[in-house]
C-alpha cells in the first residue's frame, strides 16, 4: 500500500470511528439534554408568573401581524422565521394566571436575554428575570438582582419606563440597565397582541 | 516507581502546564472567576487529555506521521464533543458557564502539545500516567487561582462564606483584569520556591571531586 492511500485509509477510519461513537453519545444524552432544557424553562416561566403550575405553549406565527401599512410589514421582515412564542401559565384549577414571552436585546456585553411575565387581564408586567447576559461581573450583572427587576412590576405598553425616572438603573452600568429596559419593552405590545389572537 | 514520581512531580510543578510553561493560558484566564469552574473546566481539560493521549499513544504506528496533527485533532475534538454533550446532560448549570470555553478545549496546546511531545513517542500506560499528572498539575493551578479570584472577589470559596460579612468584595478580582492580576503573583510565588529549591539542591549536593 502506499504512502497517500494508508493517509486517506487512516483518516477516513478515524473520522468515522469519530462519527460514529459521537453519534452514539448524542443518542445517550439527547434526551436528558432535552429534559433540561425544557426544565429550565419552566423553573423560569413559574418564576415570572407567580402562581403558574403548568405550562403550554402557543405558537404566535408571523402571519399574525401582517396588517396593511408598511410600518408592521417592516416588523414581519425583522422578526423574520421568528416565531414568537407565548407561554401561557395554568393554576392549579387549570385558569389563566397570564402568559410569558421571551425577548432580548443587545447589552453592555452582549445578548440580554430576559423572559418576561404579563397578566393576561390587565396586561400589567407580573414578573421579569434574566435568563442569559454577558455584562460584567459585580457591575453591570446586578440586572440580575430582585431589586432592580421588581420595578418593572405593574407597568403596562402604555405606561413610560424611562431610565432614570421609572425606572432606577444600575450605578455604574447604563448600558445594561438600558439594555434591559429595551429588552422588556421591546416586545410586549406584539405579545399582548398575539395572545389576545390566539385565544 | 521512580520514573512514576519523576513524571508526577513532572506535572504537578516542574513541567507545570499553567505555571512553569504558560500554556494553555486562556481558559486559566477566563474561566477562574470562582473555585468551581476552575476545577471544572481543568477537570474536562484532564479528562479530554488522558483520553486522547491514551488512544494517541495506541494509534502511534497506525497514524502515518504526515496526517498525524489532523488524526489528533479529530481525536480530541471526539473527546470535546463527548465531554461537552455529558455535560450540558448531567451538569447543566457548569456547561453554561463554562460556554465558550468547552469547545475551545480542542485547541488547547496542553493537550496537543502532549500528544506531540510524550503520547506519540511513548508506550500506552506511560502516556496516560504523563496526560494524568499533567492534568492534576492543570487542576491545582486552575483551582487555586480561581479559588483565589472568587474569595476576594466574592468573599466566598466554592461558594461557602470565608470572609467575614464586613468584607468588601473586590469586584475586579471577578473580571478579567483580575485573572492576569492574580496569575501574575502566583508566577512569582511559584518562581520564588522554584529558586530557593534550586539553590537548596546545588547547596546540598557534594561538590564534584577532581
Amino acid at each position: 500500500m502506499n504512502e497517500s492511500t494508508r493517509m486517506i485509509l487512516v483518516l477516513t477510519l478515524i473520522a468515522m470511528i469519530s462519527g460514529a461513537s459521537l453519534s452514539l453519545v448524542y443518542g445517550l444524552t439527547e434526551g436528558i439534554i432535552r429534559d433540561n432544557l425544557a426544565r429550565e424553562l419552566h423553573a423560569s416561566i413559574f418564576q415570572v408568573l407567580p402562581g403558574a403550575v403548568d405550562v403550554t405553549v402557543i405558537e404566535a406565527s408571523g402571519s399574525l401581524f401582517v396588517e396593511d401599512d408598511e410600518s408592521s410589514l417592516k416588523n414581519i421582515d425583522d422578526s423574520d422565521d421568528e416565531p414568537l412564542l407565548l407561554y401561557k401559565g395554568l393554576d392549579a384549577d387549570g385558569e389563566s394566571v397570564g402568559f410569558a414571552y421571551v425577548a432580548e436585546e443587545t447589552g453592555y456585553g452582549g445578548i440580554i436575554k430576559v423572559m418576561v411575565g404579563v397578566d393576561d387581564e390587565t396586561e400589567q408586567i407580573i414578573g421579569v428575570i434574566i435568563l442569559e447576559h454577558a455584562e460584567t461581573p459585580g457591575i453591570g450583572n446586578k440586572i440580575e438582582d430582585e431589586s432592580f427587576r421588581n420595578q418593572f412590576i405593574g407597568k403596562t405598553v402604555t405606561d413610560p419606563i424611562a431610565l432614570g425616572k421609572d425606572i432606577q438603573g444600575i450605578t455604574g452600568a447604563t448600558v445594561s440597565s438600558r439594555g434591559v429596559i429595551h429588552a422588556v419593552q421591546k416586545d410586549l405590545e406584539k405579545a399582548i397582541q398575539a395572545y389576545k389572537e390566539a385565544n | 516507581m521512580n520514573r512514576l514520581s519523576k513524571d508526577l512531580l513532572r506535572g504537578l510543578w516542574n513541567e507545570n502546564p499553567t505555571f512553569r510553561l504558560l500554556i494553555g493560558l486562556c481558559p486559566t484566564l477566563g474561566v477562574t472567576t470562582s473555585a468551581f469552574y476552575g476545577l471544572g473546566m481543568a477537570l474536562a481539560t484532564a479528562f479530554v487529555l488522558i483520553c486522547s493521549s491514551a488512544l494517541i499513544s495506541m494509534l502511534k504506528k497506525v497514524i502515518p506521521e504526515k496526517v498525524r496533527i489532523p488524526a489528533y485533532i479529530i481525536i480530541i475534538a471526539t473527546f470535546v464533543t463527548i465531554i461537552s454533550f455529558l455535560l450540558q446532560a448531567y451538569l447543566p448549570d457548569l456547561y453554561t458557564a463554562l460556554g465558550v470555553f468547552i469547545p475551545l478545549i480542542v485547541v488547547n496546546c496542553i493537550i496537543l502539545g502532549r500528544a506531540e511531545a510524550y503520547a506519540s513517542k511513548m508506550p500506552v500506560l506511560l502516556s496516560i500516567f504523563d496526560a494524568f499528572a499533567m492534568g492534576l498539575g492543570f487542576t491545582w493551578a486552575l483551582t487555586l487561582l480561581g479559588s483565589i479570584r472568587e474569595l476576594l472577589g466574592t468573599g466566598k470559596v466554592f461558594g461557602v462564606q470565608i470572609l467575614p460579612d464586613g468584607f468588601t468584595p473586590w469586584a475586579i478580582m471577578s473580571s478579567p483584569p483580575g485573572a492576569f492580576l492574580t496569575l501574575g503573583f502566583l508566577l512569582a510565588l511559584v518562581n520564588l520556591i522554584s529558586d530557593k529549591v534550586a539553590k537548596s539542591i546545588s547547596a546540598s549536593r557534594p561538590k564534584p571531586t577532581d
